[in-house]
């Protein structure tokens, strides 16, 4: 398992977790991008911000 | 074909490493204690790119400071190169055994290409089972391997730390061009704008208030003291002087024009002095007139803490008086621009604004002196530009109350400037012509009589011209005074309607006298923030304007930014979008902004969650936290699935389910299956039978695992093995079972007996394997060989 594989499955536990204790809290905007999609995004293109920028966009 | 390892030691202070790993798979590798198998092992390890040091600071530096620029060789790879050989850097290594492995570790060459040490990491699995290690440091390594694993995605991240700072600029200017921005901002202007009208209001009701306490308080300064009636006596006096002076300063005038007219009669020279002694009244005349005015204009003088009988300016009242001049200067600028915009189209105010914007920001830039124009062959600068834009010559002075004031204030200022330079030149041209009359009195020595007759009545009409002077400067200064010309029980009179005016009592009129003084300062300074404050909310809806059309060229023309216009077509598809002057709908603006915000805001967490992650999972015991927590339980979810593994379920878990392993306890739990559920402590894994049986069912998940070239060492395993059963393990390392296992396997044992000694009780084949390894024994201290069992 590559190294941004495994800080991903951290990040999505990580995620998880906060989820958990925040249940009933509605997030703000600035949070619908999660950390670990955000790795995902700047794993699949070599960690170039802008390639990220529109994958997340595409997606969004 | 198994891997073959070649060392050349350059170890120093009795360091020693095994050289020479053969390539015989599996492997036995047997020697004395200390002869450098452990050292090669990890040396192994860590040129495969992981920390055999973890939390052994003192053995790393031992061995950082003795291991010398050693050179390893590994032969028979099986990828695109066949051989690899690293020469250790350690005056490079860190003084800590840090997880991630870099390029200080050494000098690598594939088939002799010298390539970044870290190819061989990508190349090389090493692993080193030790039958002393417990199943929990088994768990707990993990933890290790995620630490490198989040060092290694942090480094990425730190090599993106400018984007993120242009990332940064661009979220404050897409929050800036927002709608959702502008419309807060225009919604906090219009609370501005009201509350600025208030603190007016709230000034123009203060001011009387402490203007009228002010007085009052000065005049009960002067009853009280006895002063106003003084005051009054003497004005009174003064001016019935003044009348008396006057009449003298008209027949002073008269006598001076009448000797100069008998003068003038005269010789040629009588007449030269004729004429100077006529300018010289004249002069006076003028000087009377100045003087008069500067009277006037005293009060003004005073605001500025300038005597207002001040002969003539020093240097630093003159500065006063520049100052104060430049000041009231740039406040009528700012009404005029102000009152031009009331005559101008919206068109117009907008393309003003937008200029005015840009010429700000390149000021800031510190382009002020740059040449933007040339018309009628004067070279026009920005900040030219700048201190020219708005003007509009139609704007009358009385368009704006406050205009009128400050243009009177200024008018007056430049008046006084004027007056002195005047009276300066006046004074010079009446010491000349003074010096010249003294010139031609020997020439006109023939009539003295009336050249001393002009002499005299000058002297007598500047004396007068002083006198009057001097009692209009003394009644001038009575009449700026608090009292003025009232009569003192007038004044009493006065006293009590402010006070009553005001609803405050005698006794508390200096309390309520600096109240509201206060009052009025503080109002004042409320006034200059909010106008500081409107004035930068107007300027926003114009940089707005501008920094849209900024961010749409550049999106349109940099290469570095074309992704905005891409993005901004992917947040709103159905808008199209198109290049050109257009501006995009406020809807593709918000979504830009709100999207670049969220991106940048999770890549802030990303880095923080990363770093977080990275230095919980190098240190243990940890704090709980959300991110210890997500960290255990990622270990305890990958020891589940190991541990879960049918060769190893078989081995440990009477082949049942294994249902939780719990790294606080240190503990797993597991299910049989006829459905008992047991629960042992993780250091009951950890010796005899249960080692043996977990050695090979690590070894079926290891070999479950496949990678391009694999060293496996199985180390400390002597205590537990014995010799009878190690057949039956070279049986299983050559099986088709474990035939993915690794490249080379090799089992490490300490020397199993005295070969030497046991030469004289063997025969055949065994006494000729003894015999060898005697030899090597002797010469090395270990030897290799095949492993048989």
């Amino acid at each position: 398992m590559s190294s941004a594989e495994q800080t991903l499955r951290l990040l999505r536990e990580l995620e998880r977790l906060e989820q958990e204790s925040e249940s009933g809290q509605t997030s703000s905007f600035a949070t619908e991008v999660s950390p670990a999609t955000l790795l995902d995004a700047l794993v699949k293109s070599d960690f170039n911000l802008t390639v990220a920028i529109l994958d997340v966009g595409n997606g969004a | 074909m198994a891997l073959e390892i070649w060392v050349e030691s350059a170890a120093t202070g009795g360091l020693k490493i095994i050289d020479h790993i053969p390539p015989e798979r599996p492997c036995r590798l047997e020697g004395k204690n200390g002869i450098g198998k452990s050292a090669l092992v990890r040396l192994l390890v860590l040129v495969s790119g992981m920390q055999p040091y973890r939390e052994q600071p003192s053995l790393w530096q031992s061995l950082r400071n003795l291991v010398g620029q050693t050179v390893i060789s590994i032969n028979g790879l099986s990828g695109d190169y066949s051989s690899a050989t690293v020469r250790l850097t350690p005056e490079l290594w860190p003084d800590e055994p840090s997880e991630s492995i870099g390029d200080w570790l050494g000098a690598l060459t594939l088939d002799g290409d010298e390539v970044p040490v870290q190819r061989l990491f990508e190349l090389l699995d090493v692993v080193h089972l030790s039958g002393t290690e417990r199943l929990a440091d088994t768990l707990k390594q993990q933890s290790g391997r995620l630490a490198s694993a989040l060092s290694d995605v942090a480094d990425r991240l730190y090599g993106l730390d400018n984007q993120r700072a242009e990332l940064g600029e661009l979220v404050d200017q897409l929050r800036t061009v927002s709608p959702r921005v502008a419309d807060s901002e225009r919604a906090l202007w219009e609370q501005v704008a009201e509350e600025r009208r208030q603190v007016k209001a709230d000034l123009q009701t203060a001011q009387p208030v402490a203007d009228d306490l002010s007085r009052a308080r000065a005049l009960t300064a002067l009853v009280e003291t006895g002063d106003a009636a003084e005051h009054q006596r003497r004005l009174q006096e003064l001016r019935g002087e003044l009348e008396v002076a006057r009449s003298r300063l008209g027949a002073a005038e008269a006598n001076h024009d009448a000797a100069i007219a008998a003068l003038a009669k005269g010789t040629v020279a009588q007449r030269e002095v004729a004429k100077r002694e006529r300018r010289l009244g004249a002069n006076a005349k003028t000087m009377g007139k100045l003087l008069a005015r500067q009277e006037e204009l005293g009060a003004r003088l005073e605001d500025l803490e300038i005597p207002a009988d001040v002969e003539l300016l020093d240097a630093a009242q003159k500065a006063v008086l520049d100052k104060a001049s430049e000041s009231a200067r740039g406040r009528q600028r700012r009404l005029q621009v102000l009152a031009a915009r009331t005559r101008r189209t919206d068109a117009e105010n907008r393309l003003l604004d937008d200029v005015r914007i840009i010429l700000d920001d390149a000021a800031k830039a510190g382009l002020g002196s740059t040449v933007l124009a040339r018309i009628n062959n004067q070279e026009i600068t920005v900040s030219e530009f700048r201190g020219g834009l708005g003007f509009l010559s139609e704007v009358d002075d009385n368009d704006l109350e406050e205009l009128a004031t400050v243009t009177r204030d200024l008018a007056e200022l430049t008046e006084l400037k004027e007056l002195f330079e005047r009276r300066a030149t006046l004074e010079n041209e009446d010491t000349q012509l003074r010096l010249e009359i003294q010139r031609l009195e020997p020439e006109a020595a023939g009539h003295d009589e009336l050249r001393s007759k002009a002499a005299e009545t000058r002297a007598v009409l500047d004396a007068t011209g002083a006198e009057v002077r001097s009692f209009m400067a003394q009644i001038g200064a009575l009449s700026r005074s608090v009292l003025g010309g009232t009569d003192i029980g007038d004044v009493e009179a006065h006293i009590r309607d402010l006070l009553a005016k005001h609803n405050v009592q005698a006794s508390e009129l200096p309390a309520a006298l600096i109240d509201a003084q206060a009052k009025i300062l503080d109002l004042q300074a409320q006034d200059g923030n909010l106008e500081a404050e409107v004035d930068r909310l107007s300027a926003s809806a114009s940089r707005r304007r501008v920094l849209r059309e900024t961010l749409r060229r550049r999106s349109e023309s940099d290469e570095g930014y074309r992704w905005l216009s891409q993005l901004a077509t992917a947040l709103t598809p159905d808008v199209g979008l198109k290049a050109g002057p257009t501006d995009w709908p406020d809807e593709t603006w918000q979504r830009l902004a709100d999207h670049v915000t969220a991106f940048r805001s999770a890549l802030s967490k990303l880095v923080g969650d990363v770093g977080g992650l990275q230095a919980i999972a190098s240190q243990s015991p940890s704090k709980p936290s959300p991110r210890a927590n997500a960290i255990k339980n990622v270990i305890e979810a990958d020891a589940l699935a190991e541990l879960s593994a049918e060769p190893i379920a078989d081995a440990l878990f009477d082949s049942g389910t294994v249902r939780r392993v719990n790294l606080d306890e240190e503990s797993i739990t597991w299910t049989t299956p006829s459905g008992e559920t047991r629960t042992r402590p993780l250091a009951a894994f950890s010796s005899g039978e249960q080692a043996l049986g977990f050695m090979r069912a690590r070894l079926q998940q290891i070999a479950d695992q496949p990678t391009t070239d694999r060293l496996v060492f199985l180390d400390e395993f002597g205590a537990f093995i014995s010799a009878d059963r190690r057949r039956p393990l070279a049986e299983l390392l050559t099986s088709d079972e474990l035939r993915a296992l690794a490249e080379q396997v090799v089992v490490v044992l300490p020397l199993q007996s005295d070969y030497a000694m046991e030469l004289d009780q063997t025969t055949g084949d065994l006494h000729e394997i003894y015999t060898q390894r005697a030899r090597a024994v002797a010469e090395h201290g270990y030897f290799a060989e095949e492993f048989t069992g």
